[in-house]
C-alpha cells in the first residue's frame, strides 16, 4: 500500500501556521518535575503557584521573559532580566510595559487567590483563570474582584480597588507595587473578619507574585500605594513597609485542587491535579454523587511534604464511563493519619463537576 | 588506543543518554515543533505547552524502557496527540468559551500583514472544526509529514483508516479555506 499524495497546498497553509507560533520555553519547569525531590522542594519551597500556571495556560511570560530568576538550573538561552519599569507607582492605569504578544489568541493564566475555609480557619485558595491577552499585573488583580468560580471560595475586594501595579526591579531585586484606588480601603469594613483582612492583604501579595512570572512566583516584597505615597494600613492591617508573603501553612489552604475545575465536564476519564501539603505526601480523592454517596474513591501521591509550602500531586486516570450522567463533587483531602482523632481534620479542596 | 574496539561498541549502540540527557537533547530538537504539532490539535499555545511538558515528564520516566532516540520521539508524538485529545474532551467547554471571548483586534499584527494574520487563524479555525481523527491524521500528515504507517501506528488506527481520514479531512479543509488557496504564501 504506497501513500496517498499529500496537497502540498495544504501542508504549506497548515506549516504556516504552526511555524506562526512561538512557544514559550520549559524546560526548567521540566527539569524540576523530573529532577530529584531534593531540587523540587527548593521550586516549591517559593510556596506559589508556578505549577499552576505551567499547568494551565501560561501563554506568555511577563515582561516578554520565560526565565525564572531564581531557578538554579540554566535553560537554554533566557534573558533573566526583566524590562524595567517605571518606579514610581501612577495613580491611573497599569504601570505594566507589557504589550500584547503577537500570535493569535494569546490567552494569560493568572493564579488567584481567593479566601475559603479550612478546619484550621480561613486560609487562601488559589485558582487558575485565563484571561485574553498578555500578562498584565493590574489585569491579574482585577481578578481578586470579580467572585470566583468556586462558590466555596470568596473575593475579598469590592470592585474598582485597584488602580494600578508595576515592578521596579530587574530580576527578583525589586519591588512590586499596587496602587489602591479608594482611600476607604484603609479601614477594615463592617462585616470583615480580623482574619479575612490579613487574607485579603496576603491575596494581593500571592496573586501579584504569582502574576509576575510565567514561571516561578517573584519573591519581591509587595508595597501598597494611595496615589503617590504608601499607605499605612490596608483593611486595618500595617502597610507602612514593602510585604514579603506570609508562609504557605499560615496563609494558604493546605489542599487545593487545580483540575478539574469548577463546573467542568468530564466523559470517558480525566486527570485531577493540585498541590497540597499532607501527612507522608498522601491525598486522597473521592467522587461523591447528588445524593452523597461516594461512587469513586482513590489517592495520590505529591511529589513532596514538610517544609516549603504546596506541593503537586496528581491522580491516575480516574474513569467515569461508567456513571450515570450528572453533577457529581470532587473531593481532594489530605491524609489524616489520626483518623479525626487529632487537631481538627485535614485540609479539604471540592469541585463540582459535570459527567456527561 | 587501546579501547577502540570498546569505544566502537558504544557508539554504534544508540547514545547511552541517562534520562536527562534524553530530555535535554530531545528537548532541544523537538520542544517548539511539538508545541506546534499541540498546537494544530489544540488551538491553544498555553495549553499545548502543558500537553507536550506533560508528554516530556512522562518520557523520562519512560526512558529506561525507551533507549533509543527514535522511540523515544515516537512516544512523544503519541503522548502529545493522546494529551490533546484529552485536554480537549476534558476543557471543551472552556476551551470554546475561551475562544468566544477571542477579540481578533488583540492580536497584535507586529510585522505580519493582516491578511496573513487572518490566514493563520482561519487555518487553525477550520482545523478545530474537523472531527478530531481527521484532524489528527492531517496534522501529522502535513505537518509533521509522516508516512501512513507511522501515522496509523501513533494514532493506533489502520492505514486505511488513516487514508480515509485524510481524504475526507482534505476535503474539507479545502472547502473551508478556498479563499486562501489561490493566493501566495
Amino acid at each position: 500500500m504506497t501513500d496517498d499524495p499529500r496537497d502540498e497546498q495544504l501542508a504549506r497553509l497548515i506549516a504556516d501556521a504552526a511555524d506562526d507560533v512561538q512557544p514559550t520555553d520549559h524546560l526548567t519547569e521540566i527539569r524540576l518535575r523530573t529532577a530529584s525531590a531534593r531540587r523540587r522542594t527548593r521550586w516549591y519551597a517559593a510556596g506559589g503557584a508556578s505549577l499552576l500556571a505551567a499547568a494551565a495556560v501560561a501563554a506568555v511570560a511577563l515582561l516578554g521573559n520565560p526565565a525564572s530568576p531564581t531557578a538554579d538550573d540554566p535553560g537554554p538561552a533566557q534573558d533573566p532580566t526583566p524590562t524595567v519599569t517605571d518606579p514610581a507607582p501612577t495613580p491611573s492605569g497599569s504601570a505594566s510595559p507589557t504589550t500584547p504578544p503577537t500570535g493569535a489568541g494569546t490567552v494569560t493564566s493568572y493564579t488567584i487567590f481567593y479566601a475559603g475555609d479550612t478546619p484550621r480557619g480561613p486560609r487562601l485558595y488559589s485558582e487558575v483563570r485565563d484571561v485574553p491577552g498578555g500578562r498584565d499585573l493590574l489585569t491579574a488583580l482585577r481578578q481578586l474582584e470579580t467572585p470566583s468560580l468556586d462558590p466555596d471560595y470568596r473575593a475579598l475586594w469590592p470592585a474598582g480597588s485597584f488602580a494600578s501595579a508595576g515592578f521596579d526591579g530587574v530580576g527578583a531585586d525589586g519591588q512590586l507595587s499596587v496602587v489602591l484606588a479608594d482611600a476607604s480601603l484603609r479601614d477594615r469594613p463592617a462585616g470583615m473578619s480580623a482574619a479575612d483582612a490579613q487574607l485579603a492583604v496576603e491575596s494581593v501579595i500571592w496573586t501579584l507574585q504569582a502574576a509576575a512570572s510565567a514561571g516561578e512566583p517573584l519573591k519581591a516584597p509587595v508595597q501598597f500605594y494611595l496615589d503617590r505615597n504608601p499607605i499605612d494600613q490596608v483593611f486595618g492591617v500595617p502597610t507602612s513597609e514593602a510585604l514579603a508573603a506570609g508562609s504557605s501553612d499560615d496563609v494558604q489552604a493546605q489542599m487545593n485542587i487545580a483540575f478539574p475545575a469548577e463546573g467542568a465536564v468530564v466523559s470517558g476519564s480525566f486527570i485531577a491535579l493540585g498541590r497540597n501539603n499532607g501527612f507522608e505526601a498522601t491525598m486522597t480523592w473521592s467522587l461523591t454523587d447528588a445524593a452523597g454517596t461516594v461512587v469513586l474513591d482513590g489517592f495520590a501521591t505529591a511529589e513532596g511534604s514538610g517544609e516549603g509550602g504546596l506541593f503537586p500531586w496528581r491522580t491516575e486516570p480516574i474513569d467515569v464511563s461508567g456513571l450515570r450522567p450528572g453533577t457529581y463533587t470532587f473531593t481532594a483531602a489530605n491524609d489524616d493519619p489520626s483518623g479525626g482523632a487529632e487537631g481538627s481534620g485535614p485540609d479539604t479542596d471540592t469541585r463540582s463537576i459535570i459527567v456527561e | 588506543m587501546t579501547h577502540a574496539s570498546t569505544r566502537e561498541q558504544t557508539v554504534s549502540e544508540s547514545p547511552s543518554w541517562s534520562a536527562d540527557e534524553a530530555l535535554d537533547e530531545l528537548y532541544a530538537a523537538h520542544w517548539r515543533q511539538l508545541v506546534r504539532l499541540s498546537v494544530l490539535l489544540v488551538r491553544d499555545t498555553g495549553t499545548a505547552e502543558e500537553v507536550v511538558q506533560d508528554a516530556f515528564v512522562a518520557m523520562h520516566g519512560r526512558w529506561s524502557r525507551l533507549r533509543e532516540p527514535d522511540k523515544a520521539l515516537a512516544y512523544l508524538r503519541q503522548s502529545v496527540v493522546n494529551g490533546s485529545r484529552s485536554v480537549l474532551r476534558h476543557r471543551g467547554v472552556v476551551t470554546r468559551h475561551a475562544a468566544s471571548h477571542l477579540s481578533p483586534g488583540s492580536r497584535a499584527g507586529g510585522d505580519e500583514t493582516a491578511d496573513a494574520v487572518a490566514r493563520r487563524d482561519a487555518v487553525l479555525e477550520a482545523l478545530r472544526t474537523l472531527p478530531e481523527r481527521q484532524r489528527e491524521v492531517l496534522t501529522l500528515r502535513y505537518y509533521l509529514d509522516l508516512p501512513e504507517a507511522e501515522i496509523a501506528t501513533t494514532l493506533g488506527i489502520s492505514r486505511g483508516a488513516v487514508k480515509s481520514h485524510a481524504s475526507r479531512g482534505s476535503a474539507t479543509l479545502r472547502d473551508l479555506l478556498a479563499d486562501h488557496l489561490t493566493g501566495d504564501l
